[in-house]
């Protein structure tokens, strides 16, 4: 456990007045506030860091007992118990954010050492119901998973829940299950199950929402005369007629060969085919006689 | 009251420790509506998460009515940017794999 500089916490020097720690801290309150940085855990942990510090610094009495001991806080307590009980009540009202209220989380071990867990200020808030706090977890599945709806169990904070996740959901699309999240506070209500999927891609086709890209390599001659290509899809083998001159960077659309579309069931997108014209090359002398004729007839109509 | 889905205004605020001036303030501002029940103003439950965090805002960093509006706006603009930021990511990768 290390030793917490508070007034470095709120950017201010030893001797701040009690104007300065009130004008400091709400400052930094306003900029790492969890409301105003929903899904940040970063600005959640700093608002916890400098809560503390204020709850300190604001309190005559506790900031005594800091400035005081200081670095050598951990006699503190020795020094404090010839003194006065520990924990005597400074009748204030902790600050607390939705969900952690009456808790014992929202404090570093330093303060807890120093100033105790059953200090009269933290009874306060007993009788406020405070919805419980929403947990974020992120699954990671390939893309091969999402082509039919399935059903999942997870678990999270060790409660079975047993989850549908709909075909064709997004890279980064996050879903909420509600009253999965944190217990409430006093009878409130839980907090909410927040799930974000991190989609992989095992396969070679490129997504794009419901559509799939895929580059084929076509052969000159099939390019230009037409003909007919065999592919596998996600969902299986298709047979592409190819049209006669196929322009190079041309591209054919298969129909429903694309992804399931999220949350629309039976409908699907769409897979393109973006042809590259790949050049013979190692020619043999008869070919290379044979694309100088063409040559010359294209040029010269001989 | 024997309705769960709603919840009294005067309740909530003797919650939150709040006067209920301040939530008829966000209603004039259009940020929540009452709905009367036994002539008494309510707030649907799922509402509820909603007011508070409006309450928290107002009560730890002193925003009035006006103010939480904007920051509601702004937190609305926030997300969308990042879905369509995500979407991008998305689209860009197309061309990265």
């Amino acid at each position: 456990m290390d030793f917490i500089d508070y007034y470095k916490k709120l950017g201010l020097s030893k001797s701040a007045t009690q104007d300065d720690i009130k004008k400091a801290y709400k400052k930094l309150a306003r900029k790492y506030h969890p409301d105003l940085n929903p899904d940040d855990p970063t600005a959640k942990a700093k608002f916890q860091e400098i809560n503390e510090a204020n709850e300190v610094l604001s309190d005559p009495e506790k900031r005594a007992k800091y400035d005081k001991y200081g670095k050598d806080w951990k006699h503190a307590e020795e020094f404090e118990k010839a003194q006065k009980a520990r924990g005597a009540s400074s009748g204030r009202q902790r600050r607390s954010y939705s969900g952690t209220g009456g808790g014992s989380g929202d404090f570093s071990d330093f303060f807890e050492s120093m100033f105790g867990g059953g200090g009269g200020f933290r009874g306060s808030g007993g009788s406020v119901k405070f919805r419980g706090e929403d947990f974020h977890a992120e699954l990671q599945l390939n893309l091969t998973d999402i082509l039919e709806e399935r059903k999942q169990v997870l678990t999270v904070n060790g409660k079975n829940i047993r989850i549908t996740i709909p075909a064709g959901v997004e890279n980064g699309q996050t879903i909420k299950i509600n009253g999965y999240g944190g217990s409430g506070i006093n009878g409130g209500p839980a907090g909410d199950l927040l799930i974000t999927f991190n989609i992989q891609n095992n396969t070679s086709f490129k997504r794009e929402g419901s559509n799939l890209h895929f580059d084929y390599n076509i052969d000159l001659y099939t390019a230009l005369l037409g003909g007919k290509i065999e592919l596998n899809t996600l969902t299986g083998k298709v047979k592409v007629n190819i049209p006669p001159e196929l322009k190079n960077g041309g591209k054919v659309r298969l129909a429903g060969k694309g992804m399931p579309v999220y949350k629309s069931k039976g409908k699907f997108g769409d897979l393109y085919l973006h042809f590259q014209v790949e050049l013979p090359t190692k020619l043999t002398e008869k070919e290379k006689g044979l694309f100088k004729e063409l040559a010359n007839l294209r040029n010269h109509g001989k | 009251m024997e309705n769960d889905q709603y919840i009294l205004v005067e309740d909530l605020c003797q919650f939150h420790s709040i006067q209920i001036t301040f939530l008829e303030d966000l209603r004039e501002h259009r940020l929540i509506e009452f709905e009367e029940i036994d002539s008494k103003p309510t707030l649907p439950i799922n509402q509820i998460s909603k007011v508070e965090r409006m309450i928290r805002l107002h009560r730890e960093l002193e925003i009035n009515a006006p103010g939480i509006d904007a920051v509601f706006n702004l937190l609305d603009k926030v997300e969308s940017y990042k879905s369509r930021i995500t979407e991008l990511e998305n689209k860009l990768r197309r061309f990265e794999e």
